[in-house]
């Protein structure tokens, strides 16, 4: 039985340790994992195979039982293997890097991503920093096949534009190949 | 998902920095366009320039949407027009030329090389028409470029074609006087010339060659000069060596020519045509922050042409070399940093304030690419004095065993500390003073050869 599980917390030394620990005690084993801490912030999603018969309750309840996750934030779904909807290998030739740029002001990500969703374009990986005083946005996206890159470049910096945003839409590859060995 | 860091990087290099590609050239053989029928020669040629690059432009469009990089000039290298031509007289030398133009121009390239001999060793018939017919090809079109190989290291140098060379420089300037003598920018005189070189007006289809192949000129220089104004700012100049500077242009370099490599290889890629190289040129533009010269600057010169810049342009070029053979499967071309004193907003305010004069660029090419380029000259200067010129870079050429090249703009009418503007990428700036003119016209006269240079006891 495969489980997507979540874990939010305040960082501290030793919590991939805590999880992992009783990941491991409840026979599960650890197939993918991403971890990232921000602003002091710690957040993991992890991917694990649990014996047959491990059912939700039963490993929240474990996972809760541990003295010291009693207080985190810990979020459990099935994992269903098609739920990758239509992601695809990570040099697709349809995969873009998205930058914008704006004043630090409410709303920035939502209304690119609002627009992003509109185009039927989906978003793969998302950071953002504050950067020399501006709002910086980077986003992993996957075009639609055979998407006019041309065409939605112009039509993203219009409607971006009232909204004080710059943005630069480049293929993947570039970024790889100029900090990638 | 890619640091972050890398991501503003990459932007910023693009954006803020001027990174770009700088050409785009394919080069196509066109030897089997021959013909004894000019028109059908002709024709051949259009026919086969048309076929074969017909999508350059279109192709290279789509990649700079594709990658946002900006791909400045799309251009094409075909055969030697001696070798092309060979047989006709010159009224076929002058068809092949407009041919040439007619084809560049239905394409919609920037340039095309190829008006080119080599004669290093000698001149054929075909050669010497070429050379002859220079002023006409070049005056009756817009987009062909010449070039002629006088030298090698394995040759020496043919000194009755440098002779003869120095008085077409004056015919050139003269016949462009309302320009400024601009035609002589379209001739490139060269020793060792490469025959995979991107860049004009040098580039031609070498015999080596495929039969057509598509080469890549980086560019950079405004990338290299952010890179070291970086690393100062944050490691404090006091704390940093030559060694450290040389590294940070190295793999910025590195970088630099990652970018060329991944759009030249998409380009041949789509066109179903051979990747050749990626020249690693730093090449400078006339926009400010895309300047040799200022990298120079920021290396501790506060004047271009003080004594270190030779030792300065010396690393840069090395490590421009090392990072970027790192980062291609095949290098070629001229690879090193240019010096080209129009095109390059900063040597060319040295040259107007009178702290880089033409000995010291000499000096300088002894360590970097490609030689005397784009260097405005007072319009009196006698056709030998030119050729002594050509004749002094040409020997550092060849014992060298490094390519050397001269573009000289004797510009009519005009002294040194007058300006000229070329405009767009072949800039402009102050004609330079040449010191002891009119004193080599006896060496000149000689005319013959120079021999091969002895290649052990290398001091």
């Amino acid at each position: 039985m495969n489980y997507v599980i979540s874990v939010m917390h305040k960082d501290r030394v030793g919590i991939i340790a805590d999880v992992t620990s009783a990941i491991k005690q409840l026979g599960g084993n650890l197939e993918d994992m991403s971890q990232t801490v921000m602003r002091g912030y710690f957040t993991m999603l992890l991917l694990a195979a649990f014996p047959d018969g491990t059912d939700e309750a039963a490993l929240r309840s474990a996972l809760g039982a541990v003295k010291d996750l009693a207080d985190f934030e810990i979020g459990i779904v099935p994992f269903e293997p098609d739920a990758n909807n239509g992601v695809k290998a990570d040099d697709s030739e349809d995969r873009y890097v998205l930058t914008a740029s704006g004043p630090d002001a409410p709303g920035l990500v939502a209304a690119i991503a609002e627009y992003l969703r509109q185009k039927g374009i989906n978003i793969i990986d998302l950071t953002t920093q504050v950067y020399h005083g501006r709002y910086i946005m980077m986003f992993l996206v996957q075009l639609q096949p055979q998407t006019d890159v041309g065409k939605l470049k112009h039509s993203l910096r219009i409607a971006m534009s009232d909204l004080g945003i710059h943005t630069e839409l480049r293929h993947q590859a570039l970024f790889k190949m100029t900090n990638e060995i | 998902m890619m640091q972050s860091n890398q991501i503003i990087g990459t932007v910023e290099m693009i954006q803020q920095d001027n990174l770009d590609v700088r050409t785009i050239t394919m080069g196509i053989n066109l030897l089997d366009c021959r013909h004894q029928d000019i028109d059908v020669m002709c024709r051949r040629v259009v026919n086969k320039i048309e076929s074969y690059a017909g999508d350059l432009v279109d192709v290279c469009d789509r990649i700079v949407e594709k990658y946002g990089v900006p791909i400045v000039n799309k251009r094409l290298a075909v055969s030697p027009a001696a070798d092309v031509a060979a047989g006709h007289g010159p009224e076929g030398f002058v068809a092949l030329a407009r041919a040439m133009d007619q084809a560049a121009r239905s394409v919609g390239v920037d340039f095309i090389g190829g008006y080119s001999a080599q004669v290093q060793k000698g001149a054929s018939a075909a050669d010497d028409i070429l050379i002859d017919t220079l002023p006409e090809a070049l005056f009756s079109t817009g987009k062909v470029c010449a070039s002629i190989n006088v030298g090698s290291s394995r040759a020496g140098i043919n000194m009755t074609a440098v002779g003869k060379l120095g008085r077409t420089l004056k015919t050139l300037a003269e016949g462009s006087r309302d320009q400024d003598g601009f035609a002589c920018a379209k001739l490139v005189i060269f020793t060792n010339q490469p025959e995979d070189n991107p860049f004009m007006a040098g580039a031609y289809h070498g015999h080596g060659e495929p039969e057509v192949v598509i080469n890549v000129g980086v560019s950079g220089p405004g990338v290299v000069r952010r890179a070291l104004e970086r690393r100062i700012e944050r490691d404090g100049a006091e704390n940093l060596g030559l060694d450290d500077l040389a590294e940070e242009i190295k793999q910025t370099s590195c970088r630099v020519t990652r970018c060329g490599e991944l759009i030249g290889r998409e380009v041949a890629s789509r066109l179903g045509i051979r990747f050749g190289i990626v020249d690693l040129s730093l090449a400078p533009t006339p926009k400010v922050g895309d300047s040799i010269g200022e990298i120079l600057t920021i290396l501790g010169l506060d004047a271009i042409g003080a004594p270190g810049s030779t030792a300065c342009i010396a690393m840069l070029n090395d490590a421009v070399k090392k990072g970027g053979a790192f980062a291609s499967q095949s290098v070629g071309g001229l690879s090193g940093a240019f010096i080209p004193v129009l095109e390059d907003s900063a040597l060319a305010e040295a040259v107007e304030r009178g702290e880089l004069s033409l000995e010291k660029l000499e000096a300088m090419t002894c360590v970097c690419s490609v030689g005397l380029d784009m260097i405005a000259v007072p319009g009196d200067t006698p056709a030998e004095t030119l050729s002594a010129m050509i004749a002094d870079e040409m020997a550092i050429g060849m014992i060298n065993k490094k390519t050397t090249a001269v573009r000289f703009i004797p510009v009519p009418g005009k002294v040194a500390g007058d300006r000229v503007e070329f405009g767009g990428l072949f800039g402009g700036g102050t004609v330079i003073s040449v010191p002891n003119a009119g004193k080599s016209a006896r060496f000149i006269r000689y005319g013959g050869h120079i021999p091969a240079p002895i290649h052990s006891l290398n001091n």
